[in-house]
């Protein structure tokens, strides 16, 4: 699914960040295209959620500028960052209460709608958030994100804290919703396994700026150092191989 | 936006025809267009083969109308569906299918009053228990830890006492200060009709020295100094870190709670001095400015005014400084793991604080009284 003609959704150029002295981006260029799963690696304490939150708006670039062509974005937070005085269903209608001309009822029962599509029932939308496990907030803030029905979503690390069943069911609905709805995500991510499950293209954010951006394969091989250890470390090649079978296993059926 | 543009309606073949863009934006002229579609007129059939767009909440207006189940058959059947648009629709079924297997909500019968009072009433007798149970478990740990010196906290005491202590000393002087003022004028003016004004000075002295210099050093320690114990511990509690301590076999209290009371022990009395003087220090200011009173004067009546007063005021500080700190520390153990946790609690933490006080501050008033004091 190559769009060459279309505009890229989102269009970072030139970004540069600088938080006192110490300077996280330096002349970062980034294009997201339409439709596609992004995923963007990096080490701890590269500034992945820094480029998020300024992609999304939140922090402003020393200089560079974004352009950002989403009509509607939904974001997932680290944290999930679910309102504390509310219960979980109010927490995912709040969107629908504050910006749409729908009843109350009415944006009530969209809100449970989308929690049973991320998997928590109605019990769990009449709890508060405290009450809530780790794997159930972050499904719910993604119902939260999901609500207004956006073109583009940002998730920041959606699966981290989640066991891998959940971890690899979060994926497949993440990538379901996004071939169903045509939704653009970007995810920033540490898990290789919803990189090979999930992305279309990753972006590996290293020395200040996106060192590679192109398909996981292609990426992989890229000679830099911290790339390989990265995908050709212990952890990254158990699962290339594991990956590499499976593909295996299909093509022989 | 007619609407007309969303759905069609085709009774001789009971074939509901789905067109346009049923987005987000749509959705209330969605909504209506479909009302209009009356739910009692039977649909057989659906064409899809003129909608552009879809997504989940448009698609749950359709499943809303036709019931998920129907919607499900009548999908089989669907005429010219694309498929992102029919991966939509399984999505949808599926969170329904989700949600008819949760249990319903119970809903509360209208005497749950009745019950809630019950539940009020023993949260309030076990809020007491666990009270009595922290004091005595302070207590005790007390007992281990004074004899010991090497066990001090000195770094955490001394964190403590500048805190708590230290930087509440501009507030608490102010305040004094400005009620000296206010009592003495107060005084003036009552006692002016009774040709009494000299005894402005002893009603300013006696009121500090008995009761308005520690109880102002004690309110302002609930206020500022109890909230702020309940926000750090609380704080702690929801990062987990009081876990943390369990698990590496260290006391809680011992770490926290005890070089918080010792602070207070030694700052209260210091600030109710500091109150005390600046209490009295007002009211001089009033006594010489307005009221024809030299400050020898002042001092002379001051001197007579005997000294077991202030150490009847004085010897309520400790009191008053324990009670604070442990309403404070035990309101942070309290929170449970929300931000929203910790607010009420310092607000419960604050509000019990100022009752234990001026409580306090009633019986001993009794109690002095009563003995002669």
């Amino acid at each position: 699914m190559v769009m060459t003609n279309v505009q890229p959704i989102l269009t970072l150029k030139n970004i540069t960040t600088k938080f006192g002295t110490s300077v996280v981006h330096e002349a970062l260029d980034l294009d997201v295209n339409t439709g596609e799963i992004l995923g963007l690696v990096g080490g701890s304490g590269a500034g992945k959620s820094v480029l998020l939150r300024t992609a999304i708006g939140l922090n402003k670039p020393t200089t560079g500028s974004v352009h950002l062509r989403a009509k509607q974005i939904g974001v997932l937070f680290q944290h999930g960052a679910l309102f504390s005085s509310m219960t979980v269903a109010e927490n995912v209608a709040l969107p629908l209460f504050e910006h749409t001309s729908l009843s109350r009822n009415e944006a009530l029962r969209l809100a449970r709608l989308k929690l049973a599509l991320v998997g928590l029932d109605s019990a769990a939308g009449e709890r508060y958030p405290a009450e809530l496990s780790g794997g159930m907030i972050k499904r719910a803030a993604l119902a939260r994100a999901l609500i207004r029905e956006p073109d583009m979503v940002f998730l920041d690390e959606p699966t981290a804290g989640l066991d891998p069943i959940s971890a690899a069911a979060f994926d497949q609905l993440i990538l379901t919703l996004s071939k169903a709805l045509g939704l653009t995500v970007v995810l920033v991510t540490h898990d290789l396994d919803t990189l090979y499950a999930i992305c279309d293209r990753v972006a590996v954010l290293a020395k200040k700026h996106i060192i590679a951006i192109d398909s996981l394969a292609k990426v992989a091989e890229h000679e830099d150092a911290w790339i390989q250890a990265y995908f050709h470390g212990p952890r990254g090649r158990a699962i290339i191989e594991q990956h590499s079978n499976q593909s295996a296993n299909t093509a022989e059926n | 936006m007619s609407d007309s543009s969303f759905v069609a309606y085709d009774s001789s073949k009971q074939l509901l025809k789905l067109s346009g863009a049923w987005s987000f934006e749509n959705y209330s002229a969605i909504d209506k267009s479909l009302r209009q579609v009356s739910s009692q007129q039977p649909i057989q059939l659906l064409d899809f083969a003129e909608l552009e767009r879809l997504d989940l909440n448009t698609a749950s207006l359709l499943a809303e109308l036709i019931s998920p189940t129907q919607l499900k058959k009548l999908l089989e059947s669907a005429q010219q569906l694309q498929p992102t648009h029919r991966d939509i629709f399984h999505q949808l079924l599926r969170a329904y299918d989700i949600q008819a297997q949760s249990e319903p909500q119970a809903t509360r019968p209208w005497y749950s009053f009745i019950a809630d009072l019950g539940a009020w009433v023993s949260k309030l007798g076990y809020q007491f228990i666990v009270l009595m149970n922290f004091i005595g478990r302070v207590s005790l740990t007390m007992l281990q830890v004074l004899p010991r010196p090497q066990r001090w906290r000195i770094t955490s005491w001394f964190f403590h006492m500048q805190q708590a202590g230290l930087a509440a000393i501009p507030i608490v002087a102010l305040m004094g200060f400005l009620v000296g003022a206010v009592v003495a004028f107060l005084g003036a003016t009552v006692l002016r009709d009774f040709g009494a004004t000299i005894y402005t000075v002893d009603l300013v002295a006696f009121g500090f020295m008995r009761e308005l210099g520690v109880l102002l050093a004690a309110i302002l320690l609930a206020g500022r100094t109890a909230s702020s114990f309940t926000a750090q511990i609380g704080a702690m509690k929801v990062n987990e870190e009081l876990d943390a301590m369990q698990v590496e076999q260290l006391d809680s209290v011992e770490l926290l709670v005890i070089p918080r009371i010792l602070a207070l022990l030694i700052m209260l009395p210091l600030l109710s001095f500091i109150s005390t003087i600046a209490g009295l220090l007002g009211g001089a200011v009033v006594a010489i400015a307005s009221l024809d009173i030299s400050s020898t004067q002042y001092l002379t009546i001051l001197n007579e005014v005997p000294i077991r007063h202030f150490w009847v005021g004085l010897s309520k500080a400790p009191f008053f400084a324990v009670i604070i700190a442990v309403i404070g520390c035990l309101e942070g153990f309290k929170v449970t793991n929300s931000a929203r946790s910790i607010g009420e609690h310092t607000t419960s933490s604050v509000v019990q604080a100022l009752f234990a006080v001026i409580l306090l501050d009633a019986i001993a008033a009794l109690f002095f009284m009563e003995m002669q004091w």
